[in-house]
């Protein structure tokens, strides 16, 4: 029966006339056996006999239109009972009905319409303005009705509507006679309460309807209705559903009250999924749910307003005495009030304790509604929506609550704040500490690459967070981070080896603090990730100024991988800076020993070794195999410099050294240093590195202190040379854009008229420039 | 028999009720007759019957007055009804073969329009002579017709509403003056209504114009009656109902009308149960749904027309009556009910002008549904039934 496509037809929630009939008849189980008793009405409704009218009474969604649409397919499909009626449906909102006349005028359309009559017989009576329009209509009505050989099904909604609307007492006395005397019309109607007109003992249609009430669905009726939706509609999935999540069914069955409309919706929730279409379903549901709610609570008096608001926000069943206090009205009153609200429908008894009366919201999804609408914190709105997801997605509710907080922070202002209210009010009703961190991980991992991220301290409480999770530190730096580099990096906070691969971005931004944060959260998830132990140990001994707890993580590094030689290497740093030179040079040999190759086991020893003037060769030494080891690594460069200057005659050994080494890092302050002491008066050496200097300037042309040490290098070469040769010297850069100024002043050593050929400002410094290399030089 | 909630019931569905048939029936033979009872009793159904089955002699002519709000339009309706009846190919009564036809020629040349009449200075409205004309009609022809005007009261209102209190003192006055002109003749009179006819009248100031009237209320069921229509109603209708049931839900509802009885059944034919109900069950369908359900609205606003209806003094009258009734361990006598307006009204003088209040109270509430009176012995009143009582003992605890 049922098809691929019929999966994708409406679920027609407002409107069941979208829905094709065979399939809104497949879906109407749960109110069958009331279909059944419609029907068997209609069938004895026999012709000269006074016919039997009905009324269906329900709140909103609970089906009344729905079970118009059935009748009237079931009298259509019907042999026997087609041959008999017409049914003829009544457009749901229809205001055209003023009077009686309207009301036959209105008969007549909807006649015309059902029986596929193009006449538009109303129209021309009403062109033709008969001053007795009424009979006229009626006369036309019954005219068609007789010619057809069968008799009218009106089927009505919002007849109480349409009561009102002709409300004189006379033309109602008319409709109520020819409608107790004439049996070639019947009608149902609905209505959504019991309404006075057929109440009222002086009124003329008191008693005069068959009423079913259309209550709400039990919880089997809801079962049924979802599989019988499931069923129509092809989908597999919800019988397992119903078997698998049996406290979720149980749950929204609190939630929806019973409610068929609602329950159609949170099908679709459960085989779609919370798309953001859905989620403006859901809110339009509860924004059209309950417009009639909120007129019949705006109309009450102010001290019933009250009183509903303090039951409407305490959510569970309420005491006399609770409303009492939070309303500060006497209990007498209080209790008056709650009766009359309850006489009105808008508050119910909950089942509780015979002796001590418990009061809550009759409607539960208007309660819901209202606390989302009303509640007296701004964050609690967002508390039921929450509840809600919950309900229905309980294994996903982390993904799902995430998603729609980042959907909702890339709207703007407004929907930043709603993503914080809804998270703030997710992480206070999460049940356990477990499932706040789920929530939070969620809701990084759905933003991690994405621009959203970088407004995160927007649309998240950072500092609640952290309660719940303390890397939320780490995590929120990365907003401020390149997109690249988060994508690169993912988001896998579970996993050790991206915390470490976190602290490493985080290393290289000087970030120590976080980066030591970093891999203690990699050495939490895989206590026997070495690697990580031994680099938490290098930032906090190298960067945090805490030895001591290096000490005993490298000492961990070493106890989980014992061949490691950077740990032992690492260690002997440490030790070295705690003053125990034996144990450090110690560790350095055995670090040397697992991996002679090491060129930093070898530089760091004899850095140690090289403290101690009597050790001068051994260090010597060290550091010659260091920088044979890795030629690229400044810091051995630098050493063996500054050992081989310690002994006057071999300064000129030691030079090429520091020329390597500032080669190697131009930006080394120490480096320049020891330069400047070992070659400073050295053209030569000048020669070597200023180019290196320069590139590097140009480069980095935020760095003043290079950029100035660059500039009286330039300056020292041009006076061991002469000033010619340095032009010439920056002339042959790549790039010479840094250092305009200083070929100025070379040129206007050279040639004083080229000061005039200068912008003022530039003139100054050139002039600046000429002074320093005129004082340095004795020239 | 079908669930009938609302329409008059006819044919199979209609419980006869021979006893009373007859006794409107005797009534009628001795003059005119005003059948009473409050709303949804069962009198349209009653008429019906005697439309099908109408008493030896009679041409019975049913007319549903209330989509009138004329005296031409009432008078026209019958002498329209009149008209149909004699034409039918029918069988006819004795009196139709011999003088229907001189009856009908008469009858075309009365013009119910009213406007060829023209008496200069005269007060007299406009269907007057029409009415008189088939008043004159109906003398000299001895014709057998019995007249059942339905919503009577209802027509008198509208009236009232679409002209003049005028208009309607002179009806009523013209219809007395017929009543009495034709209390020798054949044609009868049966007015009934789902309002009450003696509270419109009395509010109108009118009462004397109907106090000729031989007064008929009609009765609930007998518990056999009672017991029976709900073991049928049950049995054609599918709806699991032992005997046992049927007597519980007497006991609950306490006043055998028949709608009660029918509203009861479809309450537990809606449930969809498949074996009689037992006794608990019954308890919580009436309490959860005749009591606080569906009847709730109805019951509150029996509450709140009683000031709409009565005076201030009146009312006070009627609610104390009301809120000691529902609590009262047997019926009240006529007795009680003095004691308890003496109780309002302590100065017996205060009271002797105000005597008629405490009839007209409980005649209102008698025929607005509210209270229920014995036909015999003592004839104790009681509430009209337990759902309003039971909703007067929570309202007014």
């Amino acid at each position: 029966m049922s098809s691929p496509q019929q999966s994708f037809q409406p679920l027609a929630l407002y409107n069941p006339a979208l829905l094709p009939p065979h399939l809104l008849l497949a879906e109407f189980t749960a109110r069958r056996p009331l279909l059944n008793s419609l029907v068997e009405i209609i069938r004895h409704n026999a012709p000269a006999k006074p016919l039997q009218h009905a009324l269906l009474v329900g709140s909103r969604g609970m089906g009344k239109t729905t079970t118009l649409w059935a009748v009237a397919y079931t009298v259509k499909a019907d042999p026997k009972l087609s041959r008999q009626w017409l049914p003829v449906v009544f457009d749901e909102e229809s205001r055209r009905v003023g009077d009686l006349a309207d009301f036959w005028l209105e008969a007549l359309r909807q006649w015309e319409h059902a029986a596929n009559d193009p006449g538009d017989r109303a129209q021309q009576l009403l062109d033709k303005a008969d001053a007795n329009i009424e009979d006229a209509a009626r006369k036309a009505f019954l005219d068609k009705v007789d010619r057809s050989s069968r008799r009218a099904l009106l089927l009505i909604d919002n007849l109480n509507d349409l009561l009102a609307s002709i409300h004189d007492p006379e033309p109602l006395h008319r409709l109520r006679a020819f409608l107790m005397d004439d049996s070639r019309v019947m009608v149902l109607g609905t209505a959504t309460r019991y309404f006075d007109q057929i109440t009222d003992l002086d009124q003329p249609f008191y008693d005069f309807f068959r009423v079913f009430d259309l209550r709400p669905l039990t919880l089997e009726e809801m079962k049924t209705s979802l599989l019988a939706l499931a069923q129509a509609r092809g989908d597999k999935s919800i019988p397992k559903t119903l078997e698998e999540r049996a406290g979720t069914i149980q749950g929204l069955y609190i939630l929806t009250g019973g409610n068929p409309r609602l329950i159609k919706t949170f099908y679709r929730l459960l085989t779609e999924g919370l798309r953001g279409d859905i989620r403006t379903d859901l809110e339009r549901l509860l924004d059209e749910f309950t417009p009639y709610f909120k007129a019949v609570v705006d109309a009450l008096p102010v001290q019933q307003q009250r009183i509903f608001d303090a039951v409407a926000l305490a959510w569970d069943p309420v005491e006399v005495g609770s409303v009492s206090r939070v309303t500060r009205l006497p209990s007498n009153q209080v209790s008056a009030q709650l009766r009359a609200l309850g006489k009105a429908g808008l508050i119910s008894e909950a089942a509780s304790h015979p002796k001590r009366k418990t009061y809550l919201l009759a409607d539960r999804f208007s309660n819901i509604h209202y606390l989302m609408r009303h509640g007296r914190a701004a964050r609690n709105r967002f508390d039921w929506f929450v509840a809600l997801v919950r309900l229905v997605f309980p294994d996903s509710q982390a993904e799902t609550l995430a998603r729609l907080a980042r959907q909702s922070a890339e709207c703007g202002a407004e929907g930043r704040r709603d993503a914080k209210d809804l998270l703030h009010s997710a992480l206070a009703r999460a049940e356990s500490v477990e499932s706040r961190r789920q929530l939070l991980h969620a809701t990084f991992r759905e933003s991690w690459d994405t621009g959203t991220l970088a407004s995160l301290s927007d649309w998240l409480d950072l500092t609640e967070a952290k309660q719940h999770m303390p890397e939320v530190e780490i995590v929120a730096f990365f907003s401020q981070m390149p997109r690249d580099l988060r994508k690169m990096l993912g988001y896998k906070p579970a996993d050790a080896r991206w915390w470490c691969g976190v602290a490493s971005a985080l290393e290289r931004r000087e970030a120590w603090s976080l980066a030591a944060a970093a891999y203690r959260k990699a050495v939490e998830l895989d206590p026997n990730f070495a690697s990580a132990w031994g680099r938490l140990a290098n930032i906090l001994a190298l960067f945090l100024s805490r030895i001591t707890e290096a000490e005993e993580l490298l000492r961990k590094a070493i106890e989980i991988d014992p061949k490691k030689s950077f740990f032992r290497a690492t260690l002997g740093n440490v030790l070295t800076e705690l003053g125990r030179y034996a144990e450090a040079e110690e560790a350095f040999k055995a670090a040397i020993e697992l991996t002679p190759d090491s060129g930093y086991a070898w530089a760091w020893l004899g850095a140690l070794l090289a403290e101690h003037p009597n050790r001068n060769p051994e260090a010597e030494r060290a550091f010659r195999r260091a920088v044979q080891l890795d030629p690229t690594d400044d810091f051995s460069w630098t050493c063996l410099a500054r050992v081989l200057a310690r002994d006057p005659a071999r300064i000129s050994e030691a030079r090429p050294n520091i020329v390597k080494a500032l080669q190697l890092k131009p930006d080394d302050g120490p480096n320049q240093i020891l330069f400047n002491e070992l070659c400073g008066n050295t053209s030569t050496d000048w020669q070597s590195v200023l180019p290196n200097l320069a590139a590097w300037c140009a480069a980095n042309p935020k760095n003043t202190e290079t950029f100035d040490f660059t500039v009286d290098g330039f300056l020292q070469y041009a006076r061991l040379t002469k000033p010619a040769d340095a032009l010439a010297l920056l002339q042959a850069l790549p790039d010479t854009s840094p250092f305009e100024t200083l070929m100025d002043a070379f040129r206007a050593h050279a040639d004083r008229e080229h000061l005039n050929r200068l912008a003022p400002e530039r003139q100054a410094i050139v002039i600046e420039l000429l002074n320093r290399f005129t004082v340095r030089s004795g020239a | 028999m079908k669930l009938r909630i609302g329409p008059p019931v006819t044919g199979e569905d209609f419980y006869p009720r021979p006893h009373l048939i007859q006794t409107l029936t005797r009534a009628l033979n001795g003059g005119h007759v005003a059948f009473l009872g409050p709303r949804r009793t069962g009198k349209t159904s009653c008429l019906k019957s005697i439309v099908a089955n109408p008493p030896d002699g009679y041409v019975p002519l049913l007319l549903n007055l209330e989509k009138h709000h004329s005296i031409t339009d009432w008078l026209r309706e019958m002498a329209a009804a009149t008209r149909i009846a004699l034409e039918k190919p029918a069988p006819k009564l004795q009196w139709l073969k011999e003088t229907g036809a001189d009856f009908l020629k008469r009858l075309e040349k009365i013009d119910f329009h009213g406007l060829k009449i023209e008496l200069s200075g005269s007060k007299q409205p406009a269907w007057r002579p029409a009415a008189d004309a088939f008043l004159k009609l109906l003398k000299e022809s001895d014709a057998p017709l019995l007249f059942l005007l339905d919503e009577f009261p209802a027509f008198l209102n509208l009236v009232v509403k679409k002209t003049s209190r005028d208009e309607v003192e002179a009806a009523l006055n013209w219809f007395r003056s017929a009543r009495h002109e034709l209390s020798e003749s054949s044609t009868r009179f049966l007015v009934t209504g789902s309002i009450g006819l003696k509270s419109v009248v009395r509010r109108l100031g009118l009462s004397p114009t109907i106090n000729d009237f031989d007064v008929r209320e009609i009765p609930p069921l007998k518990e056999a009656e009672a017991l029976d229509l709900l073991q049928r109603l049950a049995a054609d209708n599918n709806v699991p109902l032992d005997e046992r049931g049927c007597r519980h839900i007497l006991q609950l509802l306490g006043a055998n009308w028949p709608i009660l009885l029918q509203l009861f059944v479809s309450e537990i034919q809606d449930e969809a149960v498949t074996k009689p109900p037992a006794p608990s069950a019954l308890d919580r369908l009436y309490r959860e749904r005749l009591v606080c359900g569906s009847r709730n609205k109805y019951c509150d606003n029996m509450f709140d027309r009683l000031k709409d209806i009565f005076s201030e003094s009146e009312c006070r009258l009627a609610r104390e009556i009301l809120r000691t009734l529902c609590r009262a361990q047997r019926p009240f006598s006529r007795e009680d009910l003095e004691s308890l307006h003496a109780r309002l009204i302590p100065h017996d003088a205060h009271r002797s002008l105000l005597a008629d209040e405490l009839d007209y109270v409980l005649d209102a509430l008698k025929h607005d549904g509210y209270l229920l009176q014995a036909a015999s012995g003592e004839q104790r009143t009681s509430f009209a039934s337990h759902i309003l009582r039971d909703y007067w003992r929570r309202k007014t605890a």
